[in-house]
């Protein structure tokens, strides 16, 4: 089974390394060198543009930068390999501040700027000659003597660490994680995941590749010039990692090496070089997502497979089919979790909204609204159309912050708190269910033990996710692709995922909508079920019929304001609310 | 020579190419809430093919004609193709094939066009006109007017039109929008003709004064889309900036020198997308 | 289980890379090595001389080649990129090129230096570059500092005593600044300098910067089509000074890019033999007349400065070939280099002191008229 993939993995890597030797035209040792160092800073890319899938479009400063730090600091005398070293680190500093100044900016701004970042070093490097080489670019001198063999050596080692190092960093649990920021920030951070902060840590991360690929680069090929700091060095390596497969493993090294061995054999087809490499780049991104490594995917998993069928699955990131956890292994664990605590209890008041107002420009959307939840019910927000809740539901869960007023948890304040940090005590589920497809059901719902009990074990984290899809009769459907799965089916498991690790609050927008009437029926059992267990429970809910089946009191709003408390069942038939509702419907 | 009077003079004439082409980065932007990383090729291609249209000896306003319609069709051909069909693509995808785009338009235009920065002769002949120590050619004072007018004409389009009010409608909310009975389709199809028209438009007064070659295109993109930033995607703002940013370039070239350029005017882009995006969460997801 | 078949390839593998690396032996061509920029900025620099050297390759193998075998003239495009012109080197070399011409531009012809520290011999016409006699770098033009003499004694002629100065901001462009402020100073000629990206389109701003109103005249030191700008921006500002281009520019190709935007009067800086009426030396006007007239047949089309600097690599590389030591010593090639003068259409002389060809006497002032290069009348 295993073996036979180490098997071919081992042999490919061999032929890999031997092929300078094969006599295919232009592909010499050279360019084998230049191809290596590459895909070094190609993984590096990776890991921001195919992993998190930002669009990083100004790496090459990333990779000219490590070189002209430690070719200036030769010029003043520094010994090579400190010069070396000194380049890199530098790199990886500018890159941990850039980051954090960047990372703030939603996609387009972040393309942008690091494009504006790229011409920035582009231009430094061309606007001070006496320091960089400007134009004329800056000569390393001191590389060449070590011989083509021992450049090939070191070239092919270091990618060979940094191919351990990309599979250490996307290992399983942090895999997920990834996949959830790069498929939907809102609800990573709604899952406990710190998007900045994991961003900030990628992008400086990848700067350390680029950086020892850079480093290599400069000493290798001799001379470095501003543009290979450029825009279209940058978007050049873009396309680079497109072509090869962006996202997966072997996607750089496969990139990398074509793109070059093509730059010297098509470097002879003159002006239709930039024209293949064109339509390349858009039909990789149009019709071949993965790129390269994503079309021979289905091949390598036909020759992996042995006759038992136990293939290894090779979407790229390595990971094996899911393995389900056990139960029991979780049980004695999620105890000590410290959300727990308090839903064990299940008495008291859990939520506190205290005069919370919220504009937008001039709109008011909220009007000092003001009401308590108690652990061991469900609350209902009710309301026509524009009545506000779902502003009061984003205050709540933290995705905006409240213009006055305060929002307690336990009589503790949250509202200054980021999404990501009020996670451990609230569970929220969306009105469209915000699940990662690609990942299994399972894995979604672990993704939030991942965040709120890191010190888990994985087995353990497994266990308890397993265990609440048990409760929610889901376990069969553990091991599918979300994206296999059907609307409904998604709405509950985005409401295990909120209701694991047991949160003392639980927000859900609209659970009901699309749901069938079976699927309503095993919904309100859930959400009883949830609040017996002393959880308290906060629904926005259109369906009048079916909340009014589940909640035990609630609030109306109506253009902002409360109109109406207290127990759901009368409520909802004061005079005011049934004018509000009905006025707006007739 | 004044420096200082020229600098103005050559600010104002690379600020109207530059609000020209925002105020059509601007108008596709906000029916399709994409940066179309090839807007500035609609720039070239228009530049480029009166260009060679000119040079095969076809009649000077025949080639003007054909230039602009080829820029419309360019972007309204881009979309149509390309980014329509695949409206529920992440944003950051559509992006990747506007640049791939980009990329394309750039080898064909080196393949058709060559190497060689390419020209052709002025629409207004006749001295410069020289005014307080600056030298302001008669084809660079038409095209600061045109794009002026342009902006006029655009802004009112936009404001007191259906399709300018469909067009904002369909920014805020394109569900929305087709549900309220907006042709979400055609709003997009004019937009983008109309973007494509305002970047061919620019080259065809420019180029006779600074010449086009097949990788102008991206260049233009990113002056355009500093504009843009500038002015938070509002299109009447994006014309003010553009000047604003032709006046900035110009004034750091005369005193800071050609070196400075690049590395001030990227690090101003920076800085505005910072600010700018201070409200800007979740790439507006924060609906939800 | 598997590992025994997994053994079996591997040494499959390594007796195959083996043989790969034992399999050179000696071929029947001479293999000579082009860089020469094909595409990008520098193309029109490129192209031309690229097609020259093509010429002398079949015209050398069509009287029968050199010493019974033919040439085979290897070209790789740098695209005046110092990167690629390094794996360019390694290229050819690793093709087995026993000398080299490198025709492109400043920075990578520079960036290829060091590959070179022990051999082949490699010839480059680029006037800034100023090889340390040490090295196996032969420059076949006047330095920059010697044709920037043959403009000031020309201005010094026109009694032209202030000039305005557009530079590169590329490597070029940096050698020019530190040469006219090295010269002009010192031979009392005050200069207003301005600087242009490569890439930019608009010259007007740097322009204003240097034409003064007691300017009489405009240097270009900026080689390559990008100087098209320049002239362009000239046109549009309606400047009436006599605008210089350098050396590169005296092409056909520049022309045909300005063809719109004649200055009043274009003047350029360029080799005697461009206009070979400068030429005194009737041996040196009959090998002029001869490539002219050979190129007129080959191409249809005059010869100009770029050409000439493609003839006088060739002709360097042919005399090597046929009448210095074998090439497999580059030693003994870059000693004879040193003592034996090249007959080209100009006479280079190289020393062991000095590897630059030629000097100030072999360039002069020319005026584009009437569609050829003429001597230069001065300044009015």
């Amino acid at each position: 089974m295993k073996a036979r993939a180490r098997a071919i993995t081992l042999l490919a890597a061999l032929l890999g390394l031997a092929s300078p030797w094969f006599g295919i035209p232009g592909w010499t040792l050279s360019v084998a060198t230049v191809a290596a160092f590459t895909a070094l800073a190609l993984i590096g890319l990776n890991l921001v543009f195919g992993v998190l899938g930002m669009l990083a479009f100004g790496q090459a400063a990333f990779v000219a930068l490590p070189g002209y730090v430690a070719g200036m600091l030769e010029l003043l005398g520094a010994p090579t390999l400190a010069a070396m070293l000194a380049g890199v680190v530098v790199t990886v500093v500018v890159a941990a501040v850039v980051a954090r100044i960047f990372v703030q900016l939603p996609g387009t701004y972040f393309a942008v700027g690091t494009l504006g970042f790229s011409f920035v070093i582009e231009g430094l490097a061309r606007a001070f000659p006496e320091w960089t080489g400007g134009a004329s670019g800056l000569v390393f001198a001191s590389g060449r003597d070590i011989g083509p063999m021992a450049w090939y050596a070191l070239a092919t080692s270091a990618l060979a660490l940094g191919l351990l190092a990309w599979h250490f960093t996307v290992r399983t649990a942090r895999d997920r994680r990834f996949r959830t920021v790069r498929h939907d920030e809102l609800a990573a951070a709604v899952v406990g995941i710190d998007v900045a902060r994991v961003k900030v840590g990628m992008f400086t991360l990848a700067s350390g590749f680029c950086a020892v690929a850079g480093i290599g680069l400069a000493y290798y090929v001799g001379v470095l010039v501003p543009e290979g700091a450029g825009v279209n060095r940058s978007l050049e390596y873009v396309g680079t990692l497109l072509l090869g497969g962006a996202g997966s493993m072997l996607g750089p090294i496969v990139g990398a090496a074509l793109v070059q061995w093509l730059f010297v054999v098509a470097g002879y087809g003159k002006q239709f070089e930039l024209l293949l490499y064109g339509a390349a780049f858009l039909g990789a991104v149009l019709y071949a997502r993965h790129g390269l490594v994503g079309l021979a995917a289905p091949l390598w998993r036909r020759a992996v497979s042995d006759r038992t069928g136990h293939g290894e699955r090779a979407d790229g990131f390595g990971r094996r089919a899911p393995e389900l956890g056990d139960p029991a292994l979780a049980d004695a664990r999620l105890q000590g979790l410290p959300a727990a605590r308090g839903a064990a209890g299940g008495s008291g008041e859990a939520l506190s909204v205290v005069d919370v107002s919220k504009n937008f420009g001039g709109v008011q959307a909220l009007r000092s609204v003001s009401f308590s939840v108690r652990y061991g019910e469900i609350f209902a927000l009710v309301g026509p159309n524009g009545a506000g809740k779902s502003t009061l539901f984003n205050v709540i869960s933290g995705v905006e912050p409240p213009s006055a007023g305060q929002v307690l948890l336990d009589g503790e304040r949250i509202d200054g708190l980021p999404i990501h940090r009020r996670a451990p005590r609230i569970g929220r589920a969306f009105q469209v269910a915000r699940l990662v497809p690609g990942l299994s059901v399972l894995d979604n719902v672990v993704t939030r033990l991942d965040q709120i009990a890191p010190d888990m074990p994985e087995a353990a984290r497994r266990g308890a996710a397993l265990r609440q899809l048990r409760q929610f009769g889901l376990e069969g459907l553990a091991a599918d692709d979300v994206a296999v799965l059907a609307a409904g089916q998604h709405k509950l498991i985005d409401l295990a995922r909120a209701a694991v690790g047991s949160p003392r609050l639980v927000l859900l927008d609209e659970p009901a909508v699309g749901l069938t009437a079976a699927e309503l029926d095993h919904l309100r059992r859930l959400l009883l079920e949830l609040r017996d267990s002393g959880c308290a429970v906060v629904v926005v809910e259109h369906n009048i019929a079916f909340v009014s089946s589940v909640a035990d009191r609630g609030v109306v709003l109506d253009g902002g304001a409360l109109i109406a408390a207290g127990d759901f069942s009368s409520i909802i038939r004061e005079p005011r609310v049934l004018e509000a509702y009905f006025g707006v419907l007739s | 020579m004044n420096l200082f009077t020229q600098s103005i003079y050559s600010g104002l004439t690379s600020g109207a190419v530059y609000a020209l082409l925002a105020m059509g980065l601007v108008i596709a932007f906000r029916t399709t809430r994409v940066v179309n990383l090839a807007h500035g090729e609609s720039y070239a291609v228009g530049g480029l093919s009166i260009a060679l249209l000119q040079q095969a000896g076809v009649p000077m306003l025949l080639a003007l004609v054909a230039g602009i319609v080829l820029g419309m069709v360019f972007l309204w051909g881009m979309d149509r193709v390309l980014l329509r069909p695949r409206a529920s693509w992440p944003v950051p995808s559509l992006i990747l094939i506007t640049l791939g785009l980009a990329f394309l338009t750039r080898g064909v235009l080196l393949v058709a066009a060559g190497v060689d920065p390419l020209s052709f002769p002025r629409l207004v002949a006749g001295p410069p006109l020289r005014w307080a120590g600056g030298i302001l050619p008669r084809q660079a004072l038409v095209l600061i007017g045109v794009s002026i007018v342009a902006a006029i004409a655009v802004a009112v389009f936009l404001g007191r039109t259906r399709f300018g009010r469909q067009l904002r409608a369909t920014a805020e909310h394109p569900d929305a929008a087709q549900l309220m009975g907006v042709n979400v389709n055609a709003t997009r199809a004019v937009a983008f003709l109309l973007a494509g028209g305002l970047g061919a438009l620019a080259a065809a007064l420019l180029v006779p004064l600074v010449p086009v070659d097949f990788q102008t295109g991206l260049g233009m993109t990113l002056r355009g889309f500093i504009a843009a930033a500038l002015a938070g995607m509002v299109p009447g703002a994006a014309v003010f900036c553009g000047f604003i940013l032709g006046l900035f370039e110009a004034f750091v070239t005369s005193y800071g020198g050609a070196l400075a350029s690049d590395p001030v005017v990227f690090v101003v882009l920076i800085v505005a997308a910072l600010w700018r995006s201070r409200s800007i969460r979740f790439e507006g997801r924060a609906r939800a | 289980m598997d590992m025994r078949r997994l053994l079996g390839l591997v040494v499959g593998v390594a007796v195959v890379s083996a043989s790969g690396m034992t399999g050179s032996h000696a071929a029947d061509p001479i293999n000579i090595g082009m860089i020469a920029p094909t595409t990008g900025v520098m193309a029109t620099v490129g192209q031309r001389q690229l097609a020259t050297a093509q010429w002398w390759e079949s015209d050398v193998n069509a009287k029968g080649g050199i010493k019974g075998r033919p040439v085979k003239l290897i070209h790789c495009n740098d695209e005046a990129n110092p990167e690629k012109a390094v794996s360019c080197v390694r290229d050819l070399l690793a093709r087995g090129s026993v000398l080299l011409i490198n025709s492109s531009v400043t920075g990578p012809i520079r960036a290829t230096m060091p590959l070179i520290r022990n051999g082949p011999v490699m010839v480059t016409p680029s006037p800034n570059v100023m090889p340390e006699a040490s090295s196996y770098v032969f420059q076949t033009s006047p330095s920059d500092m010697d044709l920037t003499r043959t403009l000031v004694e020309y201005l010094h002629r026109s009694k032209v005593d202030s000039i305005g100065v557009i530079a590169a901001t590329d490597a070029s462009g940096e050698l020019g600044v530190n040469t006219v402020r090295t010269l002009l100073p010192a031979s009392a000629i005050r200069f207003n300098l301005a600087r242009i990206d490569l890439r930019a389109t608009d010259a007007s701003i740097q322009l204003a910067q240097v034409a003064k109103s007691d300017v009489r005249l405009i240097y270009s030191t900026y080689s390559g089509g990008g100087a098209a700008t320049v002239v362009k921006s000239f046109n549009n500002l309606g400047l009436e000074q006599p605008l210089v281009v350098s050396y590169a520019n005296l092409s056909d190709q520049f022309i045909a890019l300005i063809r719109n935007d004649m200055p009043q009067r274009l003047l350029g800086l360029g080799l005697k033999g461009v206009a070979p009426e400068l030429l005194t030396d009737p041996a040196e006007r009959e090998r002029v007349a001869y490539f002219a007239r050979a190129w007129q047949q080959a191409r249809g089309e005059a010869i100009d400065q770029l050409n000439l600097n493609a003839l006088t690599l060739v002709d360097t590389i042919e005399a090597i070939l046929r009448n210095g030591p074998d090439t497999a010593d580059p030693a003994a090639v870059k000693a004879w280099l040193e003592r034996t003068p090249i007959r080209s259409f100009q006479t280079l002389r190289f020393s062991a002191q000095n590897h630059i060809g030629m000097n100030e006497t072999h360039a002069a002032i020319l005026e584009y008229k009437g569609g050829r290069w003429v001597p230069a009348a001065p300044v009015q």
